[in-house]
C-alpha cells in the first residue's frame, strides 16, 4: 500500500478528522452557505503551510467578492502573516479575465499562475461563480477536463470553494472530478447557531465520518472531532476492584462501592440531592488522592465551593478537585464533551462527575446525539479505568424512571434513584435499581444531608 | 520530430536561450509536456515533446536526445516497453531514460532498464534534480 503524502491543515483536530490532512496533489471542494467559514478554513490552511523557502500558495478570487475584502477580514486572525504576503502567499484575481473571456479564462489563468509561482496550494474562491458563468454544460465540462488535467499534472493541492448545496453534488460535474469534498454547515436547532463540518468524500483517506463541531474564534478555527466509541473496543483488563462513593451507607447498598471504570447514573427530582451526592463522590476522590474532575453546567466553581464547604470539605480538599464549568446558555455538547475527554486524558483523571446530562440534552435539543456522545465517552472511560457518576433530573413526583432516563440508564452500569417524600415526615430516599456485576441492595433507604456530608441509613 | 510548442512567444524565447542538453518528453497529455517543457527550458535544457510512444522509437533513433522522459501509462506502447526498445537499439543505447508516472513503479522501471524513475505529479525541484543527475544542462 502506497501511503499518500498529506498536506496538513494547521489544525491538529482537523487533520485527525481528515486522516492526516488533505492528500497532496488532490483537488478538493470546500462547500457551504455564505458565512459558513469556507474562506477562513482555506486561508488558515494556506498560512499554516507557509514557510520561507518553500513553494508559495496562491489565493485566486473570481467574481464573488473583490480581492480586497478577503485581505481586510483576514488581518484580524493571528495566523495572518503580513510578511508572507507577496513572498509565500499571493492573492490574485481572475475577475477581469472572467468578465472579458468567460470561463475560458480559468485554465489560462491557473496555467499562468503555475508557471509563474510554482504554488504548492491553489485556492479558487468562488468556483461556484465559474459554474454559474458557463453558457452550457458542454463548455463547463470541457473547462473542467482541462483544469483537472492541469492540476493533476502539476504537484499542487487545489481547493475550489463554493456556495454549493448538498443536492448540487449529484448534478454538478466539479464534484465528479474532486478528490475531496468538505461541507461546512450552520444549524439553528437551539437559540444559538452551531457550526459543523463533515467530510463527504476524500479519496484514499480513512477520514472520520459524521458531523464535527467547529467554531470560528478570534484565534481561527477550533475543531472538535466527533467523539466516537471504538468500532472494535480494544482489549483491556477490566478492573475487578471497587471504589468508595464517599458515602458508607451507599457503598453498603452496592456491596462495596462502585466498580472501578464503571458509569453510574444518579437520577431524581429537583432537591433530591443529586448534586450533593455527586460532590460527595468527588470529595472521596480528593480524599483518596485520585485526580477527580467535576463537570457542571449550573453552579459555577464559586457556588460549588460553598456547597462543598457545607458538606465539611476542607480548603485543601476543594483545591485538589478539578472543576470544569460551562454555562448552560452557551452549551455546545460536541465541544464540551470533547474538551472533557481531553482534560481526562491530559490530567490523568481517575473519577469524574457529570452534573447533569439532562442539561446537555436540553442544550442540544437532540437527546439521541447526547446519548451517542455519552455512550462513546463511557466506552473510552471503561477502557482507561475512569469511574464516572452522571446525574439526571427527573420530574416530581417521581413516577418511575422511564423515557429519557431509561435511554441513559442503558449506557450505565449502575442506576441510583433519589426521591423526595414530602409526606408527614419529609425525607430524602435512595434506591439502587441496577448495579451490573454486584448483588446490590434493592431496598429504599433514607438519605440525610448535613455538615458531616451525606449519610444513608 | 514532432515538437509540441504551445506558444510561439515561448518558442522565440527558447531560441534565445543558450543550447543545453536535449530532452524529449513522451506523454499523452499536452499539459504535462508543456509543463515539463516550461520547467526544463528555464533550467537550461532544450526540450521537445512527443505524444505517440509507438512512433517515438524511429524518431528518437533518427535524432537521439541526451535524455528521454517517458510516461509509463501510454496507449499502445507503454513506457517500460519503449525503455527496453531504446536500450536495445544501437542508436539509442546511450540515451538516458527517466520513466515517470502517477504509479509507484521504481522497481519495475529499474527492471525495464530505466536510469531513473520520477513520481508524478510534476514537482519542478524533483524534476530538475532527476534530469540534471543524469545529463548536464
Amino acid at each position: 500500500m502506497d501511503d499518500l503524502l498529506r498536506l496538513p491543515t494547521g489544525n491538529a483536530e482537523l487533520d485527525q478528522i481528515l486522516g492526516g490532512g488533505f492528500p497532496r496533489g488532490s483537488i478538493n471542494i470546500l462547500m457551504g452557505e455564505p458565512g459558513s467559514g469556507k474562506s477562513v478554513f482555506a486561508e488558515s490552511m494556506v498560512f499554516a503551510n507557509t514557510r520561507p523557502g518553500d513553494r508559495p500558495s496562491v489565493y485566486l478570487a473570481t467574481l464573488a467578492e473583490p480581492l480586497d475584502k478577503f485581505v481586510r477580514y483576514l488581518q484580524q486572525f493571528p495566523f495572518f502573516d503580513a510578511d508572507a504576503l507577496g513572498r509565500d502567499v499571493f492573492y490574485d484575481s481572475m475577475g477581469d479575465q472572467l468578465l472579458e473571456r468567460g470561463i475560458d479564462a480559468v485554465v489560462a489563468k491557473v496555467e499562468e499562475v503555475i508557471k509563474a509561482r510554482r504554488p504548492q496550494i491553489i485556492v479558487i474562491d468562488s468556483f461556484k461563480v465559474i459554474h454559474d458563468l458557463s453558457s452550457s454544460p458542454a463548455e463547463q465540462r470541457q473547462m473542467l477536463y482541462q483544469l483537472t488535467s492541469l492540476l493533476t499534472a502539476y504537484d499542487t493541492t487545489a481547493f475550489l470553494i463554493g456556495e454549493y448545496e448538498e443536492d448540487e453534488m449529484r448534478s454538478f460535474p466539479e464534484f465528479a472530478i474532486a478528490d475531496g469534498v468538505v461541507e461546512l454547515l450552520r444549524t439553528k436547532t437551539t437559540a444559538r447557531d452551531e457550526r459543523f463540518l463533515r467530510v463527504l468524500k476524500l479519496r484514499g483517506s480513512g477520514y472520520q465520518q459524521g458531523m464535527h463541531a467547529f467554531q470560528i474564534t478570534p484565534a481561527g478555527l477550533a475543531v472538535f472531532p466527533r467523539l466516537v466509541s471504538p468500532t472494535e473496543p480494544p482489549r483491556y483488563e477490566q478492573a475487578a476492584d471497587q471504589i468508595t462513593t464517599g458515602i458508607a451507607g451507599l457503598d453498603n447498598m452496592l456491596v462495596n462501592g462502585l466498580m472501578r471504570g464503571s458509569v453510574a447514573l444518579v437520577a431524581g427530582p429537583p432537591g433530591a440531592g443529586k448534586t450533593t451526592l455527586g460532590l460527595q463522590f468527588a470529595l472521596a476522590g480528593a480524599r483518596n488522592q485520585e485526580p477527580t474532575l467535576y463537570v457542571n453546567f449550573q453552579e459555577n466553581p464559586t457556588q460549588l465551593e460553598r456547597h462543598l464547604r457545607s458538606l465539611g470539605a476542607s480548603g485543601a480538599e476543594i483545591a485538589a478537585l478539578d472543576f470544569f464549568y460551562a454555562s448552560p446558555v452557551e452549551l455546545q455538547i460536541d465541544s464540551i464533551l470533547v474538551a472533557v475527554f481531553h482534560r481526562i486524558k491530559e490530567r490523568g483523571i481517575r473519577r469524574i462527575v457529570l452534573d447533569a446530562v439532562g442539561d446537555l440534552a436540553t442544550a442540544s435539543g437532540d437527546p439521541q446525539r447526547v446519548f451517542n456522545y455519552l455512550y462513546a465517552l463511557s466506552q473510552h472511560l471503561a477502557v482507561i479505568g475512569v469511574t464516572a457518576l452522571m446525574t439526571y433530573e427527573l420530574p416530581h413526583p417521581l413516577v418511575g424512571p422511564g423515557g429519557e432516563v431509561g435511554r441513559f440508564s442503558a449506557l450505565c452500569d449502575a442506576l441510583i434513584v433519589l426521591d423526595l417524600d414530602l409526606g408527614e415526615r419529609p425525607r430524602r430516599t435512595i434506591r439502587v435499581l441496577k448495579a451490573r456485576g454486584v448483588g446490590h441492595d434493592l431496598k429504599v433507604r433514607e438519605m440525610q444531608i448535613s455538615h458531616a456530608g451525606v449519610t444513608v441509613t | 520530430m514532432v515538437v509540441t510548442r504551445r506558444d510561439d512567444r515561448e518558442a522565440g524565447r527558447r531560441q534565445e536561450a543558450a543550447p543545453g542538453s536535449r530532452v524529449v518528453v513522451v506523454d499523452r497529455d499536452a499539459r504535462v509536456r508543456d509543463l515539463v517543457d516550461h520547467f526544463l527550458h528555464e533550467a537550461g535544457y532544450q526540450v521537445a515533446g512527443l505524444a505517440d510512444s509507438s512512433a517515438a522509437l524511429a524518431q528518437l533513433e533518427a535524432e537521439p536526445p541526451a535524455l528521454v522522459l517517458c510516461e509509463i501509462l501510454m496507449p499502445g506502447l507503454d513506457g517500460f516497453a519503449l525503455c527496453r526498445q531504446l536500450k536495445a537499439s544501437a542508436a539509442t543505447r546511450g540515451v538516458k531514460v527517466l520513466l515517470f508516472s502517477m504509479l509507484s513503479a521504481h522497481l519495475r522501471a529499474a527492471e525495464a532498464g530505466a536510469d531513473g524513475f520520477l513520481r508524478k505529479p510534476i514537482a519542478e525541484t524533483a524534476l530538475i534534480a532527476a534530469v540534471s543527475a543524469l545529463v548536464p544542462r
